[in-house]
């Protein structure tokens, strides 16, 4: 009896109870600590913004790369389906331009950031890998 | 007479700190339950937890020291804590700092079954792939294990409550992963390892996996997941640099079978939170 609830109970957790979607990386070839966001448009929507103390730790140094995370095994598929243009809008803040202003609503508000847009047949040409140059 | 000169219509983190939005026609801002209006000192909505003698009285009058950051439960200021910190064993780091020693276990000496008051049903020493030195963490003081094993091998996790948190090993150190995996221990903790293992679980996998097939349902929103990232939140005292991924409350508006607990939603915010210690 008790083995059996053991078989199950392992069996749930190697089901898995929460799936993430990591398949997108995204690598720093600037000279610049920054921060990366997606959105649904190209233009930067408000409410969907983290605090600046969350940009602040998952800092992308120079050089360095991240993994970027959707909820669902197919979550950037369905995010990119989802959004206005049918592509990954990809914006970059400055970390230091976010130090300086202190929050992400400033920098959208005077457009200091850099936008990125791609479509899912470029980013599977990339095998979902996105450089940030210079 | 309202009269209003500052210029704020962006900015959206002016009262006590919390997000915002404003309503540009009213002026009022909304919070998670309700609509506040910082000219009059007063919410627009009756208070859903009935905690003062009026319903709409805002921080029992007395806004410089309390706050109210949902519009549901209020009471004194304080600091907020910094980021919480991640918990090995007896040593204990910022999350800043480098990545932190690993503990070795022996998968083999547990028994998953302790939480139902039995023994002796030991995890198989195989299930876990990883390096013996990745197979056990802890997360504030909950055994974090690390595998590649079915679905983990896809970065999936799972929480079992009275086990542990399982997650691929690469997310041994994903603080908004297992604060969130952590949320789910909470509900177990708040109501009970049976109500988590009879409908918390079952719930959340049909979420899961309904949401892996259809674009338009959100995982995140069914609510066995943001009622965890709820209690997470509350847990850790709002921190700041929260993953709002991991959202910690129902959108406004946002409507669709499967978003209340069972438990009934005003009953559910009324529930006192454990804090981190």
């Amino acid at each position: 009896m008790y083995k059996l609830l053991a078989v199950l109970i392992v069996s749930l957790v190697f089901s898995g109870c929460d799936y993430y979607d990591y398949r997108l990386k995204v690598i720093n070839k600037t000279n610049n600590v920054i921060a990366i966001e997606t959105y649904l448009d190209t233009l930067p929507d408000f409410p969907n913004l983290n605090h600046a103390e969350y940009y602040f730790r998952n800092r992308l140094e120079p050089k360095d790369s991240i993994e970027l995370v959707k909820s669902g095994k197919n979550g950037w598929l369905f995010f990119i389906e989802e959004s206005r243009n049918k592509k990954l809008n990809l914006i970059v803040y400055n970390i230091d331009s976010l130090r300086k202003y202190e929050s992400i609503d400033t920098l959208i508000k005077k457009r200091i950031y850099r936008c990125y847009e791609f479509s899912e047949k470029e980013l599977q040409e990339k095998n979902w890998k996105i450089v940030i140059g210079k | 007479m309202r009269e209003q000169k500052t210029d704020e219509s962006i900015y959206r983190y002016n009262y006590q700190a919390q997000f915002a939005e404003r309503d540009l026609e009213t002026s009022w801002n909304h919070f998670e339950l309700r609509e506040f209006d910082p000219v009059i000192g007063r919410w627009m909505v009756m208070d859903p937890l009935r905690q003062y003698w009026s319903p709409y009285n805002g921080m029992g009058n007395d806004p410089v020291n309390h706050i109210d950051p949902t519009g549901g439960e209020g009471g004194p200021a304080r600091p907020k804590q910094g980021t919480p910190s991640f918990k090995y064993g007896n040593i204990e780091e910022n999350i800043y700092g480098a990545r932190l020693p690993s503990v070795t276990v022996d998968p083999s000496s547990l028994n998953i079954l302790d939480f139902f008051g039995q023994s002796s049903m030991p995890i198989p020493n195989g299930t876990f792939t990883g390096a013996t030195s990745d197979r056990q963490n802890f997360f504030e003081s909950v055994p974090v294990y690390t595998s590649e094993v079915g679905e983990l091998k896809n970065r999936a996790a799972g929480t079992l409550p009275g086990v542990g948190i399982f997650v691929n090993p690469v997310d041994v150190n994903n603080i908004d992963l297992l604060r969130h995996e952590f949320g789910h221990i909470l509900q177990a903790r708040i109501w009970g390892n049976k109500f988590y293992y009879s409908e918390v679980v079952p719930a959340s996998l049909r979420s899961a996996n309904k949401a892996n097939n259809n674009r338009s349902f959100n995982h995140d929103y069914t609510w066995t997941e943001w009622t965890a990232n709820y209690f997470s939140y509350k847990y850790f005292n709002s921190p700041s640099d929260w993953d709002k991924a991991h959202p910690y409350s129902l959108p406004s508006g946002y409507s669709r079978s499967g978003i209340y607990p069972p438990i009934g939603i005003f009953k559910f915010y009324s529930i006192n939170t454990p804090k981190k210690p």
